[in-house]
């Protein structure tokens, strides 16, 4: 759970400066007036560039990629020479498949998120208006199955904030984000039940 | 950003279906529309003290035409819900002489992590007085003809929300770190205070604005859960399926209310002051969310994870103060009301999904909006959703198996 995201965040911290904090701070504080303007400075370029992460480094992936097969093509010269191209060879047939893929830019991935839970929500909706006994007796299950590791993966997310009673039993943020349950096939619990 | 969604421009249609959907008490209903339907305006801009002087002065001139002197008015911290002024009035009463007191004025921005209506407040604070310690409640503006925005003014009482040695002493938390010494100062004065209110005959009490629910029936419940579901489904950003799924859970199992009781609704440390020197709590605040209900309701509330805190032994204390059984036992033994444990875990649920809706939606959306004085505590408190969420988690693994 995103929410608030980075650029909502980036808005609340402007606004409490801009409005509380640097009134506050006396005009012959020099020093600190100016660090607090380089807060600022830093803070609207962070709002600028949070939603486009992903992208950036994707962009600079791609371009990078080019750039250096471009060279490697070119590439000819002494023992130097040829291990770099050579090194430079193995490192782009991984670099190239990541580069490759067809990953949504990070806004277009939110909203796909979005939809998604946005779907799931119809149809346990659905399901109380109309929905056979079996499914109805799998919502509940199915959605609180699910619940589990997502819960922790926020609970990690926002470990920072000091909310959680039990901080130390939290994994680390690469393994919360990582580590998720895939979906598979036949895991629900209606199926192959006959309605 | 992401670009704004449709709830922040809500249309007429869509408020209209959303009050449709979920019928809820009267002036809940008001509450939550008023909200809707000024979402378009500009981001809120806090009152200057100038302009909330300006405004007192008013407000007084209207009422005092002898005349009174308005002093020492400067803004209060603390609290994430509502602007808050504290001033000095003095003025002479033909009844009661020369007068001298100290007033808070509160002043609701244009929204709120928690939307609700200033006159059930006022009623409910007034309905308490001599009955536990609450403020005076001596004026409202329910609809804001003469702030600017819906108002409330209650008397200034003394005391701190925090110990002194944690800090400023008015900053909202979950954790206020009494200690052992103010903690056995302040537990036994607060279950007594808890107790009391809910014995109170609310039906005695003169509180037009509250809907009563039929007792022996679930109405209140529904009611409330119906609230709740609106604030959510007019306040999310993203969709959470665990909590669309609870919201049906919770109606298909919501028990009949078996007595009417107040209730606080927000029942924890940081809503009450009391004095450093002895520890005595001066008064009980923050009343908005306070609405004629199931006693367990406040009782699961403070049994929350995010308000546990330690003792220098490690144990969890419920809300900071006790253990769980001592906290249950005690209650029943002041108010003379039975503990159902089933409908306390039914309550426990509902809190849950509540805090879940509170910090996931409408702190979030009043973010992105721009709505509050203090943007950055609400975008702030969003983050105990994941605390609440687990709450909720572990409530429902065990039922749905």
């Amino acid at each position: 759970m995103m929410v608030p995201d980075f650029s909502v965040r980036i808005q609340t911290l402007l606004r409490a400066l801009n409005e509380f904090v640097i009134p506050a701070v006396p005009l012959d504080n020099k020093l600190a007036r100016e660090q607090a303007n380089l807060v600022l400075g830093h803070l609207a370029i962070m709002a600028d560039q949070c939603d486009y992460l992903m992208d950036f480094e994707m962009a600079e992936l791609r371009e990078q990629c080019a750039l250096l097969e471009e060279l490697r093509q070119s590439a000819h010269g002494g023992p130097c020479t040829a291990a770099a191209s050579e090194a430079a060879a193995h490192l782009l047939a991984r670099a190239n498949a990541v580069a490759g893929l067809d990953i949504p830019v990070q806004k277009e991935l939110i909203k796909l998120v979005r939809s998604v839970k946005g779907a799931t929500d119809a149809l346990i909706n659905a399901s109380a208006q109309d929905g056979h006994e079996a499914f109805r007796d799998c919502v509940g299950k199915t959605v609180v199955k699910y619940a589990g590791p997502q819960l922790l993966r926020w609970r990690t997310w926002i470990r920072a904030a000091g909310f959680d009673p039990t901080p130390a039993a939290l994994p680390t943020m690469e393994d919360a984000v990582r580590s998720s349950p895939l979906p598979t096939g036949n895991s629900s619990c209606c199926a192959g039940r006959a309605d | 950003m992401l670009e704004p969604d449709f709830k922040q421009q809500p249309s007429e249609q869509w408020i209209d279906e959303i009050r449709q959907r979920f019928e809820t008490e009267r002036l809940v209903d008001w509450a939550l529309t008023s909200k809707l339907q000024e979402r378009p305006l500009p981001p809120h801009k806090p009152q200057s003290l100038e302009a909330v002087t300006v405004r007192l002065m008013d407000f007084f001139r209207r009422r005092m035409p002898d005349g009174f002197e308005l002093s020492d008015i400067w803004a209060l911290a603390g609290g994430s819900s509502k602007e808050q002024f504290r001033f000095r009035l003095r003025w002479h009463d033909p009844r009661l002489g020369p007068q001298d007191k100290v007033y808070v004025l509160r002043l609701q921005p244009a929204e709120s992590i928690v939307e609700t209506h200033r006159q059930r407040e006022f009623e409910v604070i007034r309905a308490l007085r001599g009955v536990i310690p609450v403020p005076e409640a001596s004026w409202c503006d329910a609809e804001g003809e003469e702030f600017g925005r819906p108002a409330l003014i209650t008397s200034f009482e003394p005391g701190v929300v925090k110990p002194p040695a944690e800090g400023l002493g008015e900053v909202t938390s979950a954790k206020q770190g009494f200690g052992a010494h103010y903690r056995a100062l302040l537990a036994p004065q607060l279950i007594k205070i808890i107790a009391d209110f809910h014995a109170f005959d609310c039906a005695s009490a003169d509180m037009p604005s509250l809907d009563v629910p039929k007792v022996g029936t679930n109405q209140g419940v529904l009611w409330f859960i119906n609230w709740w579901r609106r604030v959510w489904e007019e306040d999310y950003l993203e969709p959470v399926p665990l909590l669309t799924y609870v919201a049906q859970w919770l109606v298909a199992n919501a028990p009949p209310i078996d007595r009417l009781s107040i209730i606080h609704g927000d029942f924890r440390g940081g809503n009450f002051l009391f004095l450093p020197e002895d520890g005595k709590i001066t008064a009980m605040l923050d009343w908005e969310l306070a609405h004629l209900g199931d006693r367990h309701e406040d009782l699961a509330y403070i049994m929350n994870p995010l308000f546990a805190e330690p003792d220098e032994n490690g144990q969890l204390l419920v809300g900071g103060f006790w253990p769980r059984e001592h906290f249950l036992r005690e209650y029943e033994r002041l108010s003379g009301l039975p503990v159902d444990p089933k409908r306390l875990d039914y309550y426990r649920v509902l809190n849950a999904w509540r805090m879940c809706i509170i910090t996931l939606g409408t702190a979030v959306r009043c973010a992105v909006g721009q709505k509050t004085h203090q943007d950055i505590l609400v975008a702030w408190l969003a983050g105990g959703a994941a605390i609440a969420g687990q709450e909720l988690y572990e409530l429902l693994s065990a039922r749905v198996e």
